[in-house]
């Protein structure tokens, strides 16, 4: 009987794929609008009005809202000055709204979680994906205020303690990094004290802060190697139940850090037709700290180069961003830093450059999400 | 009698001056101590070390419960056989990251009246598994979305989708789940369907933490893994306590239930063990306290009471007994790891799903075989000491009333032997009983030959004496007398020694006889020389499959096989068909001329030996099946041989078999090779062919089937031999020690004999006739015992057990290897009072007189 059994449960992937004929394979297994917009938000928590942040406990989980992410980027190099750099990010989604029954089960998981690791080595040319998957229960994934974890990967931060850790490794992949981080700044509060409005419906907005300067050492493997490295990191953090309009397809982006102390984080909305959209919004943080407000009238963006992905879709790898006075071309350390996960994206380490003299003043992160 | 000294126990100087008398025997008789200890040793290491190897065997079998599954290597299983926490699943993959791994739970629901089986899993964790057979495909993002959509959708599951249609359900339609944990209201997420989902047909498939509240339990069947080697290092080290590691693997064997067998004469022979090492512990413990009568007498004479005397050699017994027991047991656990070794590598060829990773002995056995040590050997004293104890003082001292006694007892033994047979074989009369019975028989029989010894050896040594009188000269014929006049003691050994090589002959006869059956039902039902067989549970081999392969000019008189699992009035079977004459695929056990033409024309069908022999069908008889057109009978028409199968077998005609299952294709065909065909180059052509059609196929010639089976068998039957030479070893012991007792008391007869002019040399002589003959008499009377043992275990232990009747085969050639290892053994004990009297001078040994 257990035998049959077994037979059974092996020949289930066969009938699935059989099922699964009409979904094409490359299509993405996760649509952005399911996973950040749709109207199923009866009995979650809505990003309505402002909040009072209160750090490190802000740092752990968010209850009740749909979504939350942590997401860690960041541009090292080793002693030798070979640049690399990394993307760790946690993202978790409700599976039903708080209070809503389960099963009578350890398993039964309110939360499912979804991981990313990504390493680019600009030297080898090389940018290598993971993604992970688990259910929350029981205890296989999950956040407290101590750390946030899916399996054996975690990062460990909120208690108020430093450094902050992060570790993930990928045996198969031969992918990981294990980094000890020290923020250099306070948290920065995005949009209005925190609130970060995504379109005109009351509710379509998420929490957002970032830590925009973290001093980042440790090791990091790739194709099996390990490298010991340094440099600075960013991290962005954002809970919401419905970000998205349904007439906003996807985004631009950008998280710069320039040589000088300061950091400009901008998102240009994209809408259907691929235009900008209004509720576009950043922030310029001086070295003090102080933030000021950016809008999308005080930004200029131009596409300068593009790069196809396999999939066919287009990403810009190379951009001219205006704000206030002065001009830098962002651009891409290697133009295929496109993420081959369920729910596919462009995510990559940039260099920023003083747009007339070509002058190197800055690193960053930029990540592009299309329809 | 006097009271005068009443206790052991009290620390008074009398007794204190009774176990100075026992320490001063014992060391002035160090030789024979070692021996008595080392003898009740071998006898508990024996029987603990097969116990151990047993039940070690046992656990790792019921720990892996028909494992069976395509590319894993592993699986955690609750070594109680009960559920793996839950919370394992996590700690596996946050502390070991070990992500090819899948928690499983399974179990039974209905739903309407139906059966059906409910599957939980999660499927996140399947499609970083990567679960599959050879020939599947798997998808894991497909996997991924399954899972993400259990999360989201917890009430959901799949079904087949003919079988959904069936029951009028289509997507969204409400279900209830009965089981044991009540009745849970479901969801039909989607229906699964393909050309071949009728594996699926009786399956619910649905997120585990449904499964759990479904089935109203906690906790994992099993953590399914894929592990490399360092990881299985790994996982081993880190396991917790209350959980194993066990191998999981390929496929059905083709002599499964070989294992049981294998069980079952594991346990046979840990049986004779234990009465061999009785037997031995009794000789030793005995003949201690026969030789100290002279001593035992002395001190009765001084007025030292019955029972003080009586406790004093339960004492001692009690404490050489303990003493050997711990060494025993100590020296069986390391044995029995060895011996489980043997074990397992059977466990590994008749499943080769499963490897005990781990020795998982049942410490209850140190504990009994401890207490059978200690207890056989007080009980071995009880006798002798009641005898010292009760004889008035003078005739203590005097060896020879006792040795004239045990002729006359030996007739007396005789006689309870022959009722002890006699009960033996009424036991064994009925055709049927139960498997305990047969034991006890065997057992019967056994021992009732036992005491049937002294009084055979007194008849084979007259037999020898009347013989050699020609022969041998006088010195000898004196040895051979003076051997006949001691067997009170002698005949223990020979008994001991009698059995353990009665056992290679009962065991090596069964072996032999049973190898030899396999072989002969193999050439027979093995059609042709190369076979094709569909492996999976599915509609068969694929017409198109079959057309391409009967292109093939290499292959030619193909032959289908047929097979489907059938519902009968006793249960599910496996209905076999074949096309062609049936004579020419099965081995017929019962069967005319004129039911085999019946069968032909599709009016009978047949029935395979086990299970005919366990439902008493006979042919003649109806058997009474189910198929979707209602219930239907046939006569039996004959019975045929059958080594294979679990739920046992039938062969219905071809006709009626595709009446039930019109569109099922053959599961196997096979061929006979066009002349000057290259058998490994069709063997490749066929394997590459079957890739490209649907299903999982095994492409073998017969001649590996054959090879590989007997391959098995022998090696099943490895450890048989380390037992049969474990055995022989006790009997050596026991034959060793019963000689030397008796060569050294005659010590002083033969410094006599040498101070009167008797060399060396000849005393020797002397002595080497005396253990010659009694090797020689154990060697022939351990034939009769041996071919009865072999009897029995053929006939009726392995009939009673899995109704398989086999030929019968005595290889002449164990039964010349049984004598001889007698002699030698018997030869080599004689060489240690040899060696004594080279050294003894004449004048030393006499002044003891």
């Amino acid at each position: 009987m257990q035998r049959r059994r077994y037979l059974q449960l092996m020949m289930l992937p066969l009938f699935l794929s059989a099922c699964g004929d009409e979904r094409d394979s490359t299509e993405p297994l996760l649509r952005l609008g399911e996973v950040l917009g749709g109207d199923d938000t009866q009995g979650y928590l809505r990003a309505e009005t402002p909040r009072t942040f209160d750090f490190p406990t802000d740092h752990g989980p968010h209850h009740g809202f749909r979504n939350e992410w942590w997401y860690f980027t960041g541009n090292l190099e080793d002693a030798a000055g070979r640049r690399f750099g990394y993307q760790l990010t946690f993202f978790n989604g409700a599976t039903r709204p708080p209070g809503a029954e389960g099963a009578q089960s350890p398993w039964d998981s309110e939360r499912a979680w979804m991981a990313h690791l990504a390493l680019t080595d600009v030297a080898a040319g090389e940018h290598r994906v993971v993604e992970r998957f688990s259910r929350e229960s029981p205890a296989l994934a999950g956040a407290n205020t101590d750390e946030i974890w899916l399996e054996d990967w975690r990062i460990e931060i909120g208690k108020g303690t430093e450094p902050w850790r992060l570790r993930a490794f990928d045996q198969d992949s031969g992918l990981g990094l294990e980094f000890e981080l020290r923020p250099l700044k306070p948290p920065v509060l995005q949009g209005r004290e925190g609130l970060s409005q995504k379109s005109a419906e009351p509710g379509n907005a998420s929490y957002y802060y970032s830590l925009t300067r973290i001093a980042t050492a440790g090791r990091l493997r790739i194709g099996g190697e390990d490298h010991a490295v340094s440099g600075l990191s960013w991290l962005d953090r954002e809970w919401s139940t419905s970000a998205l309009a349904e007439d906003q397809t996807g985004w631009n982006w950008f998280s710069l850090q320039f040589n000088d102390g300061q950091e400009l984080m901008y998102y240009e909305l994209i809408d259907q037709n691929g235009a900008p959209h209004p509720y576009s919004a950043g922030n310029w943080t001086d070295t003090a700290a102080r933030q000021t407000y950016v809008t999308p009238d005080e930004v200029n963006l131009v596409p300068l180069s593009t790069w196809t992905s396999p999939n066919g879709t287009d990403y810009v790898t190379s951009w001219e961003l205006g704000y206030a006075g002065r001009r830098w071309r962002v651009e891409a350390l290697l133009e295929d830093q496109w993420m081959d996960t369920s729910l596919p994206y462009w995510e990559g380490a940039v260099i920023v450059r003083e747009a007339a003299s070509g002058t190197p003043v800055g690193r960053g992160y930029l990540e592009q999400v299309r329809p | 009698m006097s009271r005068s000294v009443t206790s052991l126990g009290d620390g008074s100087p009398t007794a204190r001056l009774l176990w100075r008398s026992s320490w001063r025997h014992a060391l002035q008789h160090r030789w024979q101590s070692w021996l008595s200890l080392l003898g009740v040793m071998l006898g508990v290491m024996m029987v603990v070390a097969v116990d151990l190897a047993n039940s070690s065997a046992r656990r790792a079998f019921e720990l892996s419960v028909a494992t069976l599954s395509g590319n894993l290597t592993h699986q955690i299983v609750a070594i109680d056989g009960g559920t793996v926490d839950d919370a394992l699943f996590a700690r596996l993959r946050k502390e070991l990251g070990l992500r090819r791994s899948a928690p499983y739970v399974s179990g039974e629901v209905l739903v309407r009246g139906r059966r059906f089986t409910l599957l939980g899993i999660d499927a996140l964790s399947e499609a970083t598994l990567e679960r599959r057979r050879p020939g599947f495909s798997v998808v894991p993002r497909e996997l991924t979305a399954l899972g993400l959509q259990a999360l989201t959708q917890p009430r959901g599951v799949l079904m087949q989708g003919e079988t959904a249609a069936a029951m009028g359900l289509e997507p969204d339609s409400i279900l209830e789940l009965r089981s044991d944990g009540g009745e849970v209201e479901v969801v039909v997420a989607a229906v699964l369907d393909g050309d071949d989902s009728r594996a699926l047909e009786n399956l619910i498939v649905t997120d585990i933490a449904l499964a759990q509240e479904v089935l109203g339990r906690r906790g994992l069947d099993s953590i399914d893994l894929r592990l490399t080697a360092d990881e299985v290092a790994r996982v081993e080290a880190w396991l917790p306590e209350g959980v194993a590691l066990i191998e999981a693997g390929g496929d059905d064997a083709v002599l499964e239930q070989l294992s049981r067998s294998f069980q079952i004469n594991l346990r046979a022979m840990s049986l004779l063990a234990l009465l061999v090492a009785a037997l031995l512990i009794y000789n030793t413990a005995s003949l201690s306290v026969l030789e100290r009568r002279p001593t035992l007498g002395v001190l009765r004479a001084l007025g030292v009471g019955r029972a003080s005397l009586l406790r004093l050699v339960l004492g001692e017994s009690a404490i050489l007994g303990a003493g050997a027991s711990v060494l025993g047991v100590v020296a069986g656990l390391f044995l029995g790891q060895v011996l489980v070794r043997f074990v397992t590598r059977t466990v590994d060829d008749l499943y080769f799903t499963l490897t005990v990773t781990s020795f998982l002995p049942d410490y209850s056995v140190l504990l009994e075989g401890f207490a059978l040590g200690t207890g056989l050997t007080i009980a071995a004293a009880v006798l002798p000491a009641l005898q010292a104890a009760s004889s008035p003082p003078i005739t203590l001292q005097r060896v020879v009333p006792q040795e004239q006694r045990w002729q006359r007892r030996s007739r007396h033994l005789a006689l309870a032997g022959l009722i002890l047979l006699a009960v033996g074989y009424v036991l064994l009369l009925p055709e049927r009983g139960s498997l305990v019975v047969g034991f006890v028989a065997l057992n019967c029989l056994i021992f009732g030959f036992c005491l049937l010894i002294p009084w055979l050896l007194g008849v084979l040594l007259s037999a020898m004496l009347a013989l050699s009188l020609r022969v041998l000269p006088q010195t000898l014929r004196l040895s051979l007398r003076n051997l006949q006049n001691s067997i009170g003691r002698t005949g223990l050994a020979v008994a001991a020694l009698t059995v353990a090589v009665s056992v290679t002959v009962g065991v090596g006869v069964m072996i032999g006889s049973f190898r030899h059956t396999i072989e002969v039902w193999l050439e027979q039902t093995l059609g042709g020389e190369v076979q094709l067989t569909r492996i999976d549970e599915g509609t068969g081999i694929p017409p198109e499959l079959e057309r391409a392969v009967l292109e093939l000019p290499e292959l030619q008189n193909v032959q289908r096989q047929y097979l489907q699992e059938l519902r009968t009035e006793f249960g599910t079977v496996r209905a076999y068909a074949h096309d062609g004459a049936v004579e020419d695929r099965l081995y017929m056990k019962e069967a005319s001329t004129q039911s085999l033409h019946a069968f032909a024309a599709g009016e009978v069908l047949l029935l395979a030996e086990p299970f005919a022999w366990q439902h008493e069908l006979e042919p003649g008889d109806e058997l009474h099946y189910f198929t979707r057109a209602g219930e239907k009978s046939l006569p039996v028409g004959g019975i045929y041989f059958d080594y294979t199968t679990g739920p046992g077998s039938i062969e219905l005609p071809l006709a009626r078999f595709q009446e039930i299952w019109p569109e099922q294709g053959p599961r196997q065909l096979s061929f006979t090779l066009a002349p000057a065909t290259d058998r490994a180059a069709i063997l490749t052509t066929l394997r590459l062919l079957v890739e490209d059609h649907p299903g999982t196929y095994g492409v073998v010639s017969n001649a590996e089937i054959e090879r590989v089976t007997l391959a098995i068998f022998d090696r099943t039957f490895a450890i048989t031999d380390v037992l049969r030479l474990l055995a022989i070893l006790v009997a050596f012991v026991g034959v060793l020690s019963a000689l030397t007792a008796m060569q050294l008391q005659r010590m002083r007869e033969y410094a006599l004999l040498r101070a009167s002019g008797m060399t060396v040399k000849e005393i020797a002589r002397m002595i080497l006739t005396q253990t010659a003959a009694m090797g020689l008499a154990a060697g022939l009377l351990a034939l009769p015992l041996g071919l009865m043992m072999a009897e029995v275990l053929i006939d009726v232990i392995n009939r009673r057990s899995f109704g398989w009747s086999m030929q019968h085969l005595v290889p002449g050639g164990v039964l010349l290897q049984a004598v001889i290892l007698a002699l030698v053994a018997a030869l080599l004990a004689g060489i240690h009072p040899i060696l004594r009297i080279r050294r003894v001078s004449p004048a030393l040994a006499l002044r003891e007189e």
